[in-house]
């Protein structure tokens, strides 16, 4: 077994500030995914996930000494760096985020990214159906707002705990699972009707609850 | 459980999340009796399922070796310098507090030292105070101490105290006391301000000849007293003996003698009222 497989995040970090390679690379392999996954969802874009990734590893070498493990574990430092690259890019140039040119993009079909647990291997018929409810699904969290999109992707498809999202987006618990709540009534409207407004999401599900 | 209730921990019940255990099993009561939260959860746990499922999916996307790769030749480009590990992030704070500290300090000792300068006896002040029996003293001026006690005079408004072998600075590092200090100096400015203010008036005035005026005695001009609409005073020195046209009594004994006199010289030149000056 490699030394390295049992070190922690920040142990290979020091490692990494000293000069050590290997212990780079290994701290990249761990932490890739959630930044990578972060940056695909929230900007529905694989080209941006990948220029995203790769900022946030390069701000991570240039200043290394600026993560504080006091303030969080080093992933959610880095999610952080994320958050703030893609906001930065999303206020600079908004066609990235276009769902139209998204669609159109030609990433990686579904069918080849899905669990294979999800999927009924004995009907080609219900396998396409469910694709299809999950690109929209795809298509509805990034038709939320940002600061419901962004809750959405880090406590549901990161499955980041509701403190660590409230440190991660500056806000507090309350606020996190507030928006939460909002964000799947949007979510469930959009998936039932298509589009929906915001307002429109929270009397449907205040009213249902009702009875 | 009421369905305001269960709207509150429906999410975690449908995400299948770690939760309060009774207030799952309240939830999933209420379900049993309430159709329309039964319906509601149905389409959380629906909602939940697709989330997880588009997770999976974007769990199983590749990222690029491309990025890797890239980041790996950053990394051998960039001849890592051994820096200062991530707990210096917190160190580094109390650097920034010790610089605040060191340069607050160094502003008190400025502020000290122009005070040192202040309290510290001028060469005038060493040289008139500084005797040979008091030795190490020195003539400080302070609006605070009550006056010379030999002299019975405000006018040196001194007081003598021991000057320190040592710059006084060196003793007053607190900054209550510099804020102390700093606030009599200020007091003691104004004080001296309002001292020369005032001896400067009473040397103008001891300075000045000391003089006494009679009363304006009437000049008759052709025996009567022309209204007088304007004129100026002059003042003039002119034998006592001049005096005796006006009727106006002086000793006789000094008759050769001059005196000083002002003449109010109507707009016509005509003197019209004198007085006498001694």
């Amino acid at each position: 077994m490699n030394a390295f497989e049992t070190c922690s995040n920040e142990t290979l970090l020091r490692l990494m500030m000293a000069g050590d390679e290997e212990a780079f690379t290994r701290l990249y392999r761990r932490l890739r995914g959630v930044v990578y996954r972060f940056a695909r969802q929230m900007s529905g874009s694989s080209s941006v996930a990948e220029d995203v990734t790769q900022e946030v590893f390069l701000i991570l070498l240039r200043k290394a000494e600026l993560y504080d493990p006091g303030r969080g574990s080093l992933s959610t430092y880095l999610v952080q760096i994320a958050r703030n690259e893609i906001l930065r890019r999303l206020s600079r140039d908004r066609a990235y985020v276009s769902l139209a040119a998204d669609a159109r993009e030609g990433d990686v079909p579904p069918d080849e990214n899905l669990d294979e647990n999800l999927i009924v291997r004995s009907s080609p018929l219900g396998n396409l159906v469910r694709n299809e409810e999950i690109e929209s699904v795809r298509q509805a969290v990034l038709a939320l707002p940002l600061h419901y999109r962004e809750v959405v992707v880090l406590c549901e498809l990161e499955e980041i705990s509701y403190a660590e999202a409230a440190t991660l987006l500056g806000c507090a618990v309350g606020t996190v699972r507030s928006r939460l709540h909002r964000a799947r009534a949007l979510l469930k409207q959009r998936l039932r009707n298509g589009e929906a407004t915001e307002q429109d999401g929270l009397q449907v599900n205040r009213a249902s609850c009702l009875g | 459980m009421n369905c305001q209730d269960f709207e509150i921990t429906i999410i975690e019940i449908a995400r299948d999340r770690l939760m309060d255990a009774v207030a799952r099993e309240r939830g999933l009561e209420h379900v049993q009796k309430c159709a329309s939260c039964a319906m509601l959860l149905v389409e959380e746990r629906a909602l939940s399922r697709d989330l997880r499922a588009l997770s999976a999916g974007a769990a199983a996307e590749e990222i690029p070796a491309r990025l890797e790769t890239t980041l790996l030749t950053a990394f051998r480009q960039r001849a890592v310098v051994p820096t200062a590990a991530p707990a210096a992030a917190g160190t580094r704070r109390w650097l920034l507090v010790a610089a605040a500290l060191a340069l607050l300090t160094f502003g008190l000792s400025l502020a000290g030292l122009s005070l040192a300068r202040w309290i510290a006896p001028s060469p005038e002040r060493e040289s008139s105070g500084a005797s040979p029996a008091n030795g190490g003293t020195a003539l400080i001026p302070t609006g605070l101490s009550a006056s010379s006690g030999k002299s019975g005079q405000e006018q040196p408004r001194a007081v003598a105290v021991r000057r320190p072998a040592r710059p006084i600075l060196k003793q007053q590092k607190s900054a209550p006391q510099v804020a102390r200090l700093w606030r009599r100096f200020s007091e003691e400015r104004r004080q001296k301000r309002l001292a020369l203010a005032s001896a400067k008036r009473r040397s103008a005035s001891d300075d000045a000849p000391r003089e006494f005026v009679t009363q304006f005695f009437p000049v008759m001009q052709g025996g009567e007293l022309i209204p007088l609409e304007g004129g100026q005073i002059v003042r003039v020195k002119m034998p006592r003996s001049n005096l005796i046209p006006l009727g106006i009594p002086f000793n006789q004994e000094r008759a050769n003698e001059t005196i000083q006199a002002d003449v109010l010289v109507s707009n016509d030149g005509l003197a019209r009222a004198i007085r006498l000056i001694y």
